[in-house]
């Protein structure tokens, strides 16, 4: 089978030393570690090692891929935990020799183009192509979420606010979708959305190896921001965001793009806008892996949060960059590839964050809202621990 | 034996010469006692000779010709020894004494290592490595033992705790089928002799098979032993205590600082007749004027460093013995020696007064209080009297820990008359069987010295191992057959 | 074979109910990703051996029951620990089409016994995992440090001197020093537990001490590479952590300087370090890295001086030491293989690492670095680095450290260059009495080649008393 996009980074494959230490250890609760390891199921293949070693054998010829290991590249999360962790490092760059998680999203281009996608890769890329989002639902319901709200369209405002697929349809992320666009209104913003004219970022697109939808998705979306007269984007998203930032200018885009944090993180100077609170709250902050990892974003959260009174900021032992990964990236949101039951992702690092003794576990992704959310439940865990994104944290603050 | 005893004779005095190898009963008798046989009454069965060989190529003939004739070897090294491990099971057979193998082949000052023949005591060995400013690593036993036979008793009180037990390093070995084999990494056959100083290598931890094999897997006729650099200063410090208890507290606190070179503890008895012993009681009164002279608890440290470091040590032992109660005693004399290991001293107290039966055991610290009511109980329920004075006995005690960890060595002794007749004796063997019945069966202490009782507390699955490995070394079972791993 | 008559392998279903049929895999590439080993830029061989079958178990039981499936059927079983061994380790190398690859991660349980100071691991345990977990008790355990994310506990039991070169090795020994015992699956099926306490005692639960009561059977298990048994759980004691740490670097300057003190720091008593290692990167001057341990300042500061003291009178002087040297220092001393930064493209191996007697150390390094001119000095090595560590105070621990450039590893001329540069190699240890980290990997082969013919045919004796059926690890030095 064609191995074009794996063969790409031919040099960098057979640079791992396999050492492993991208593995991550369970009981270095302050390290990171690979969320498809941690759920304790995997053989060797399913480390980002085994993953190199695998890659080796493909690119000699030695074997080729097939279902099962599609299954096995498919449970990746990209949350990059791996990058982080390899001591080799290129002296001039400081990125890893080794880029796992480049690797795994090549071997998916390599699947994709050889038509060997798990049935539930497939119907996630089939529902974007044919529905344009994930959830098959109509495009034109796309901006129903900010009916009832004073959110404008899009018309010239000094920012766009992009939604992305979660904001858009999935309750969870409609409501954060609302709480953010509404409070940087409030904070005199000048912002509008696009609405049914917004199509998919298309970033886990990309993650699954798609490119070609991608390519065509991120260049319509750059059309229709740059005749909308867009400049500036404020991303709901941290998954549009990553796309906006690094992947859309190779087709030409060159609009300044924000996650919706930074904006708060810039307006919010000090704490004088917040109505003073009794008693000390204790929340912790789950960091997003498109956000930190990908895009070194992990102060504006933080920043916006220890400006708010009342509250009590403890972080959790896997933080910023080793912030442990919700199971939701890679595509998993959509597909659930890396399953785990007891021992999802998301499972475990809900764990991680009532071992802090919290009463809010703060996030700034629809998808990580989303996914903890669901482990909340399987964990029996409601009214335990409250998951709340910063907006409303913010919201709830100012009002009192 | 298929051939008659004068050819075995015959074959035997040609490999050693005729002046070291005898069939004479008078001859036989020393190497069938020692005072534990003869408290406890067995009768150890006459061998058939005792054979003296020098060198190793005559210890490997004699094995060989011990396979050939299936003649059981029962070796030894210097034969000191009170738990009969030394003695026969069956009549017939060879004694090997070994204690003309008696050369230190090497000290080796770079390495610090010595390497020696079984015959070799740790007097003759301290003093010789004492000459290049080494010593040895302290042991409980006294200076006319063997090293060698130390070893194979699973090194018998651990006495220096920062050594760990790791003190044999590598062995040259007659296996029972008359083949010689170099354990650690002196098994390579071209460049072994360059390199025999280390016990983990080429594979599995051969070295660690023999030690405490008491002989059965094969005769070790070469060790290296690890040796030790004399520190600038040596001290002994001492800290008396008025109850147990605080003392072990203060030995387990003062050992996780990591920085003594001996620890023990002892109480008043064992010190007053380690005080007492090397000159014997000269006048009435002189035991029981030191036992009120010394604390009931004592607490001995050993430390070596530079004067500075020394000093630091000392002062920061005395806090924490202070911290539970100790304070600061004179360190007398023959406890001085005692704690530098390998003393005269240690060897019989009492004796030729007295005889004493040891309680051994391998423990967790926290228990040691306890097993010591045990025999201060049982001593009194059995009116146990000591043998000298006719009063009523309190035992003797000693604990030393194992490099810093929660388990310890401990030692009780009580006294008896040996030349007591079988009657006064019993209740002697009946406060020891309950003693040990106790401190084994409830509080699981590990007796360190392989005998057919160790067996029998042993899980099935290991002692089958054990079984299993002594055929395969020594498949005709010729070495001390009726044994603890006895095929029979 | 293909996948589905793959679904074929004699013992894929007994498995599958005795492990659950999540923990058993037959996927060819599932398979493959076992075959690689650490560092095999340096001739190691590549890639070994598919196994027939990946496993998981989860216990020692599920492992005592698929061993007496083998045995039935008289496949072989190859256990697995961290797959860090920088040795390319049997599994590489030995048994055939139907290998049992047993991976032992699942075996991941610590139990720590803080009165008794004692903590037990299942052998899967890698042994990052076993350092943090005791040390958030408030203790420390002696283990192997570099790599300490790669190996697991009964990987490195299983090899390089029996538990690897733990970062106080200079003062302490290896990682077995204070291992007190083991739970081992014989190759027949049956479970021991060694050392003195439960396997030795029936009446005691706690573990004692290791060689309470008869030989020490621990060490059969210990430095085996997994023939003589698949070893499930380890007991080590553990030790309050000291309250000091002191790391420093000193500039001792050229050879004869560096030994002198080198020399006199082993032989002090009591050692005025608990960790020291020496090394130099190319021509340039000796470090020492050294750490001491200290309960009270005053003490670390005793003993500072102490070290001091012999260094400077030895020629020793502060360093001052740019990013590189600290790399270099820092991945000695550090908890992670690596704190290096390489340029693209390259990697790094051990050259030559062996236990040479101490004496002789620095005689072994001249060779080497001579042997390494020859016989790979035309790759692309854009840096060396030359180390001694003390071994307590007869042996050291000798070798280079390689560092190549881009391209070096997969050509073949590169190759071949190092498959000399370790037959050479092997002649040497030989030479010098010494033996290699790789005794039960790539050079498992000399190693059985430099036994005398009786410890040969007594290695032989243990393996078919353990072992009949020469199920466990077949080949392993040839036995």
């Amino acid at each position: 089978m064609e191995t074009k996009h794996l063969n790409e980074l031919r040099e960098n494959i057979f640079k791992c030393m396999g050492c492993g230490i991208c593995r991550g250890v369970w009981e270095r609760k302050d390290e990171a570690m690979c969320p498809v390891w941690a759920t304790c199921l995997g053989f060797e293949d399913s480390t980002p090692r085994g993953r190199v070693t695998v890659a080796q054998d493909i690119l000699d010829g030695v074997i080729d891929y097939s279902m099962p290991l599609a299954e096995s590249l498919y449970r990746c999360t990209d949350c990059a935990c791996c990058a982080t962790t390899c001591d080799a490092m290129d002296l001039a760059t400081g990125k890893p020799i080794v880029d796992v998680p480049k690797i795994v999203v090549a071997s998916r281009m390599d699947l994709v183009e050889n038509s060997l996608v798990p049935p539930p890769v497939r119907n996630y890329l089939k529902a974007v192509y044919v529905n344009g989002n994930p959830y098959k639902l109509p495009q034109e319901d796309r901006g129903k979420w900010a009916k009832g709200t004073e959110i404008p369209v899009f018309s010239g405002q000094d920012y766009l606010f992009y939604v992305g697929d979660v904001g858009s349809y999935d309750e969870r992320g409609q409501k954060m979708a609302r709480s953010v666009a509404t409070l940087l209104i409030k904070l005199g913003i000048s912002l509008g959305i696009l609405g049914s004219n917004e199509l998919s970022d298309g970033n886990d697109v990309r993650v699954v190896g798609e490119f070609g939808l991608f390519q065509h998705l991120a260049e319509s979306n750059i059309s229709t921001f740059k005749d909308a007269g867009v400049r500036k984007i404020i991303s709901l998203d941290p998954h549009s965001y990553n796309a906006f930032k690094n992947h859309y200018p190779q087709f030409g885009a060159d609009f300044e793009v924000f996650h919706y944090t930074q904006i708060l993180d810039d307006i919010i100077r000090d704490s004088k806008l917040f109505k003073a609170k009794g008693n000390s709250i204790k929340l912790t902050y789950h960091d997003p892996c498109y956000l930190g990892r990908h895009n070194g974003l992990y102060e504006p959260p933080r920043n916006i949060l220890n400006k708010i009174p009342g509250l009590e900021l403890i972080e959790m032992g896997r933080n910023k960059k080793s912030a442990f990964c919700c199971g939701g990236g890679g595509g998993n949101f959509f597909t659930d590839m890396i399953g785990g039951e007891n021992n999802s992702p998301n499972r475990i690092r809900l764990r991680e964050a009532l071992d802090t003794e919290a009463h809010i576990l703060a996030v700034a992704c629809p998808l990580c809202a989303k996914m903890f959310e669901d482990a909340i439940k399987a964990e029996n865990l409601e009214g335990r621990l409250l998951i709340k994104d910063i907006s409303e944290i913010v919201q709830e603050a100012i009002q009192g | 034996m298929k051939k008659d005893k004068d050819q075995i004779k015959q074959l035997l005095v040609s490999i050693v010469g005729q002046e070291n190898i005898s069939g004479e009963v008078p001859d036989l008798i020393p190497y069938i006692r020692d005072s534990y046989s003869t408290m406890m009454g067995r009768n150890i069965p006459l061998p058939d000779f005792v054979v003296m060989p020098e060198t190793v190529d005559e210890v490997q003939k004699i094995v060989l010709l011990a396979n050939d004739y299936l003649i059981p070897i029962y070796p030894r090294s210097i034969g000191v020894n009170i738990a009969g491990s030394a003695l026969p099971y069956k009549e017939g057979g060879i004694i090997l004494d070994l204690k003309r193998m008696n050369k230190i082949l090497e000290i080796n000052e770079d390495t610090m290592t010595a390497t020696i023949q079984p015959g070799v005591t740790w007097g003759q060995l301290r003093k010789e490595a004492n000459k290049k400013k080494l010593d040895i690593i302290p042991i409980g036993g006294p200076y006319q033992t063997s090293p060698v036979g130390n070893h194979l008793l699973t090194n018998i009180t651990p006495y220096s705790s920062k050594y760990h037990c790791d003190r044999a390093m590598t062995l040259k070995v007659i296996l029972p089928n008359g083949k010689i084999l170099r354990t650690g990494s002196w098994a390579s056959e071209h460049g072994g002799d360059a390199n025999p100083y280390f016990r983990y290598a080429y594979g599995p931890d051969i070295t660690g098979m023999f030690r405490g094999s008491l002989g059965n897997f094969g005769i070790i006729v070469e060790m290296v032993e690890r040796l030790r650099p004399v520190a600038p200063v040596e001290k002994e410090i001492a800290f008396g205590f008025k109850e147990l208890g605080p003392c072990l507290k203060a030995l387990q606190a003062i050992e996780r600082l990591e920085f003594t070179r001996t620890c023990q503890v002892y109480n008043n008895i064992l010190a007053a007749h380690l005080c007492l012993a090397p000159h014997r009681i000269k006048e009435p009164g002189e035991r029981e004027k030191l036992l009120a002279k010394l604390p009931p608890y004592q607490l001995g440290i050993g430390l070596g460093g530079t004067e500075e470091m020394v000093a630091l040590f000392e002062k920061i032992t005395a806090e924490e013995a202070g911290k539970r109660g100790g304070y600061s005693v004179p360190v007398e004399l023959e406890l001085e020696s005692v704690a530098k290991g390998a003393s005269r001293a240690i060897m019989h107290m009492y004796a030729p007064l007295s005889g004493f039966a040891a309680i051994i055991g391998c423990l967790p610290i926290t228990h040691v209080a306890e097993i010591n009511d045990i025999v201060k109980e049982a001593v009194k329920k059995y009116d146990v009297r000591d043998p000298l004075t006719g009063e009523p006995q309190e035992h003797e005690l000693i604990v030393i820990p194992y490099d810093r960890s929660s388990t310890v060595y401990v030692e009780q002794e009580i006294l008896y008359d040996p030349a007591a007749d079988r009657a006064t004796l019993e209740p002697v063997m009946q406060c020891l069987r309950e003693c040990y019945a106790k401190i084994v069966v409830q509080y699981g202490a590990s007796h360190t010295i392989p005998n057919k009782t160790l067996m029998k507390m042993l899980v099935p699955s290991y002692g089958e191992l054990l079984v299993n490995f002594k055929k395969m070394v020594d498949p005709n079972g010729i070495m001390l057959p009726g044994g603890p791993y006895s095929l029979e | 074979m293909t996948e589905s008559s793959r679904n074929n392998h004699p013992l894929y279903s007994e498995i599958r109910s005795i492990v659950g049929p999540e923990h058993v895999t037959v996927d060819e590439f599932s398979r493959r990703a076992y075959t690689r080993a650490p560092f095999v830029s340096m001739g190691a061989g590549g890639r070994g051996k598919t196994p027939g079958i990946a496993v998981r178990p989860g216990s020692t039981e599920e492992i005592a029951e698929i061993v007496k499936l083998a045995n039935k059927s008289r496949i072989p079983i190859v256990p697995r620990g961290g797959g860090g061994s920088v040795s390319p380790f049997p599994p590489v190398y030995i048994g055939g089409d139907d290998n049992i690859l047993l991976d032992t991660q699942r075996l991941n349980r610590i139990n720590i016994d803080t009165e008794y100071m004692t903590v037990t691991a299942e052998c899967g345990v890698i042994l990052s995992a076993l350092a943090e977990t005791v040390r958030k008790k408030g203790f420390q355990v002696h283990t192997v440090d570099v790599p300490i994310h790669m190996d697991s506990v009964g990987g490195v039991l299983s090899g390089f001197v029996g538990g690897g070169e733990p970062s106080d090795v200079a003062s302490s020994g290896t990682m077995n020093t204070f291992l007190l015992g083991l739970k081992v699956v014989l190759p027949t099926g049956e479970i021991i537990q060694t050392g003195g306490g439960p396997g030795t005692n029936i009446h005691q639960e706690k573990f004692l001490h290791r060689e309470a009561g008869g030989p020490d059977m621990t060490g059969m298990f210990i430095g085996d590479g997994g023939a003589f048994g698949i070893k499930t759980e380890a007991t080590f004691n553990i030790f309050p952590q000291p309250s000091i740490y002191l790391p420093g670097i000193t500039d001792m300057g050229g050879d004869e300087n560096m030994w002198k003190a080198f020399d006199e720091l082993v032989k002090t008593a009591p050692y005025p370090y608990t960790r020291l290692l020496s090394f130099r990167e190319g021509n340039g001057p000796w470090y020492f890295v050294h750490v001491i341990r200290a309960h009270s300042q005053e003490e670390a500061d005793t003993k500072k001086k102490i070290l001091q003291n012999i260094c400077r009178k030895n020629g020793g002087k502060a360093a001052t030491v740019g990013d590189q040297i600290m790399q270099i220092a820092g991945m000695f001393s550090a908890r992670r293989l690596g704190q290096q930064t390489l340029p693209v493209g390259s990697t790094m191996t051990y050259f030559g690492e062996a236990l040479v007697p101490k004496p002789r150390s620095l005689e072994y390094l001249k060779e080497l670095n001579a042997l390494l001119d020859e016989t790979v000095g035309d790759l692309d090595i854009y840096k060396r680095v030359d180390f001694v560590v003390p071994y307590l105070r007869a042996t050291t621990i000798t070798g280079i450290l390689l560092y190549f450039g881009k391209g070096t590893t997969r050509d073949e001329a590169s190759q071949k260059m190092a498959k000399t540069a370790v037959k050479r190699m092997e002649e040497l240890f030989t030479k010098y009495g010494g033996w290699t980290e790789t005794h039960q990997g790539t050079s498992f082969a000399h190693t059985a080649s430099a036994w005398s013919p009786t410890y040969k045919s007594f290695m032989q004796a243990i393996k078919k008393t353990l072992d009949p059926n020469d199920i466990l690890m077949p080949g392993l030095w040839r036995i």
